[in-house]
């Protein structure tokens, strides 16, 4: 039911355009695996070339180790679920749902048990007979999930899945989609430009940016090692801090942030063979405390705005001897004022070396 | 409020004046458009034979219709080029649409103009430069060459009604059925063709409307044998107005209004 997907090498040109350069990554059998990246950044031709609706330029393409880089989209055992659904819309759910088994030459019966299966998995029994234009968005969602899965094909492509549905309801489909991704074992491979959406769902995260990789790892991993300045800054936030390496032992490292702050860390923490680069710290990682003075650990700060989003707040501090550097950081949103950290106030950041990575390129 | 009011009308009187005098100019412009036509109607009941003074109901010229063979066999070749050239039509005009609309390749919007420019040319040019054709290839006149005629100016109203239905439709719909197992045949039959229904519908019937009344270009091209209704219709009126031809009129508007009333029909049937 599920295969392993081999991309070795591809790239897609358009006339002097380079979608995609030279891509080279394995999708595991069973894998849920995302594209993650802006628009524009070649996600979507990636998928389509899987799917085969693009065909590369460069590379091939191996499915459960088999080369389908030049077989046509009808006679890849691979089916999407489209952006906006693409469902269609002169046939019923049913119509819908059975198209792929009717192509495949299935019998009646089988196709009708199937489809009865396949409307059961995604919670549409009863709805049938109905046309897409009497389905809500969520319906209609799962119709294209049902219509895909029900050819029981080997890798499952989404494309911006949840982009047509509102906030809650893309919540819920989600949830369902990743529980449905867990019972049938198959390979899924998403594409989108929410960052939530892939740190929620995902088993690898691949960031492409400008056509290539730039990190694949799980969700963690992505999140906390970031490999890049714009993987940090594009999934979730990230306050990018100047950092040199000052002095240190084999062991023991010297780190000067913000040209201000000295913090000892283990050696193996820092990238080897750089002698200054940049580290990341989560809004959440910053340390915030009213200010009393100066302290060895902490930075002289100012808050100057804060967002209140309900269950937190985000705070900007414009750091007072950081060259100009201002830095997110989050607070529990609490009722009241919270004198300490109001706009204006003085405050004393730390960034406790611990919750410091440090970006091994640029 | 006082100083601001119009001389003439009070606020609210204004637009409720202006309300009533659209109203009748639209009445108007209805009355203008199909008083002639009820007028006709009528006259295709009344007894008297000559000049227009009404002189009692009669179904007397819908017998005498009964009675001339020539207009029957006329009316029957209008229904036959007429149902010819809208099979023609659909499947020329859906054809073009496709090309124009998946291919992209040096001279597209010349060929598109060209292809639409029947549709404004005038129709003395039309049939006669289809007559020196013909005579030129020595194609003897008939049914073929009216055909050809009315298809030369039909089928551009179906490519664009077609055209524009194309542009509308979701490119991701012939992705999803090649995704779910179709050939490119099968998802331009089994998906698009669908999609395309009403617009084949609206331009199908154009298609035989056009050729059901289409006098000048078969005038040109048309054969004694192949003569349609409205060039019989044409040299009856020549010699004569004739009580007959009134009453032939009024069948001919009801095979029309059929026309439209089926494509409306069909419009509403479940998609």
């Amino acid at each position: 039911m599920s295969a392993r997907i081999e991309l070795e090498g591809v790239g897609k040109r358009y006339g002097a355009v380079t979608a995609v350069r030279e891509v080279h990554l394995t999708i595991a059998g069973g894998e849920f695996l995302t594209l993650l990246g802006p628009s524009g950044c070649g996600k979507t031709t990636l998928l389509r070339m899987i799917a085969g609706f693009e065909a590369p330029t460069a590379g091939r393409i191996r499915l459960g180790g088999e080369d389908i880089t030049g077989v046509p989209p009808h006679r890849r055992p691979v089916n999407q679920v489209f952006q906006g659904y693409a469902l269609f819309p002169h046939l019923s759910v049913r119509g819908n749902v059975a198209f792929g088994l009717r192509m495949r030459g299935v019998g009646q019966a089988e196709i009708g048990q199937r489809v009865d299966e396949a409307l059961a998995l995604v919670a549409l029994q009863g709805l049938g007979e109905r046309f897409p234009h009497e389905l809500s968005g969520g319906q209609r969602q799962r119709v294209a999930v049902a219509r895909a899965v029900v050819c029981r094909p080997q890798v499952l492509l989404l494309d911006e899945p949840f982009s047509a549905l509102d906030a809650k309801l893309r919540q819920s489909m989600r949830a369902e989609l990743q529980a449905l991704q867990r019972r049938l074992g198959m390979t899924f491979v998403l594409v989108t430009h929410d960052q939530d959406e892939a740190l929620a769902l995902s088993d690898r995260i691949a960031v492409v940016n400008a056509g290539a990789l730039e990190q694949v790892g799980s969700p963690r991993e992505i999140y906390h090692r970031p490999a890049t300045a714009f993987v940090a800054e594009f999934v979730g936030h990230a306050n990018l801090i100047p950092v040199e390496r000052t002095s240190g032992t084999a062991d023991r490292a010297t780190v000067r942030l913000a040209g201000t702050l000295e913090l000892d860390l283990p050696a193996e923490r820092w990238p080897a063979g750089r002698s200054a680069t940049r580290a990341v710290v989560r809004p959440e990682q910053v340390v915030l405390r009213p200010w009393r003075g100066a302290a060895p650990d902490a930075l002289r700060g100012r808050v100057t705005a804060a967002e209140f989003r309900g269950d937190r707040e985000l705070l900007q501090i414009a750091l007072g001897d950081g060259g100009g550097l201002t830095l997110t950081a989050v607070q529990p949103g609490g009722d009241g004022d919270t004198a300490d950290f109001a706009v204006g106030a003085e405050v004393a950041v730390a960034l406790p070396a611990a919750n410091l990575w440090f970006l091994p390129s640029g | 409020m006082a100083a601001s009011r119009p001389p003439l009308f009070s606020p609210a009187a204004g637009p409720r004046l202006l309300a009533a005098g659209l109203r009748g100019w639209t009445a108007l412009v209805l009355l203008f458009l199909y008083l002639p036509v009820l007028v006709l109607v009528v006259y295709s009941f009344n007894a008297a034979r000559l000049g227009v003074g009404w002189e009692g109901f009669s179904g007397r010229w819908y017998a005498e219709l009964l009675r001339q063979t020539p207009l029957q066999r006329a009316a029957l070749n209008s229904l036959v080029i007429a149902t010819a050239t809208t099979l023609l039509s659909v499947v020329l005009g859906t054809l073009g649409a496709w090309l124009l609309h998946r291919h992209r390749f040096p001279g597209r919007d010349l060929l598109e103009s060209l292809i639409n420019l029947p549709m404004v040319m005038p129709e003395i040019l039309l049939g006669i430069s289809l007559l020196v054709l013909f005579a030129l290839a020595g194609v003897e006149l008939g049914f073929t060459t009216v055909i050809i005629g009315h298809v030369t100016f039909s089928f551009p109203f179906v490519l664009v009604a077609v055209r524009a239905r194309l542009q509308g439709l979701d490119p991701a719909l012939e992705e999803a059925a090649r995704d779910l197992g179709a050939t490119p045949w099968g998802a331009f039959r089994l998906v698009i063709l669908p999609a395309l229904r009403p617009a084949l519908l609206a331009g199908g019937l154009m298609a035989f409307l056009l050729s059901w009344d289409e006098l000048i270009v078969t005038y040109f091209t048309a054969s004694a044998a192949a003569a349609t209704l409205p060039l019989k219709v044409f040299g009856l009126a020549k010699v004569g107005l004739n009580p007959v031809l009134n009453a032939l009129s009024a069948l001919f508007l009801l095979v029309t209004l059929a026309g439209v009333a089926f494509s409306a029909y069909l419009r509403r049937a479940p998609r």
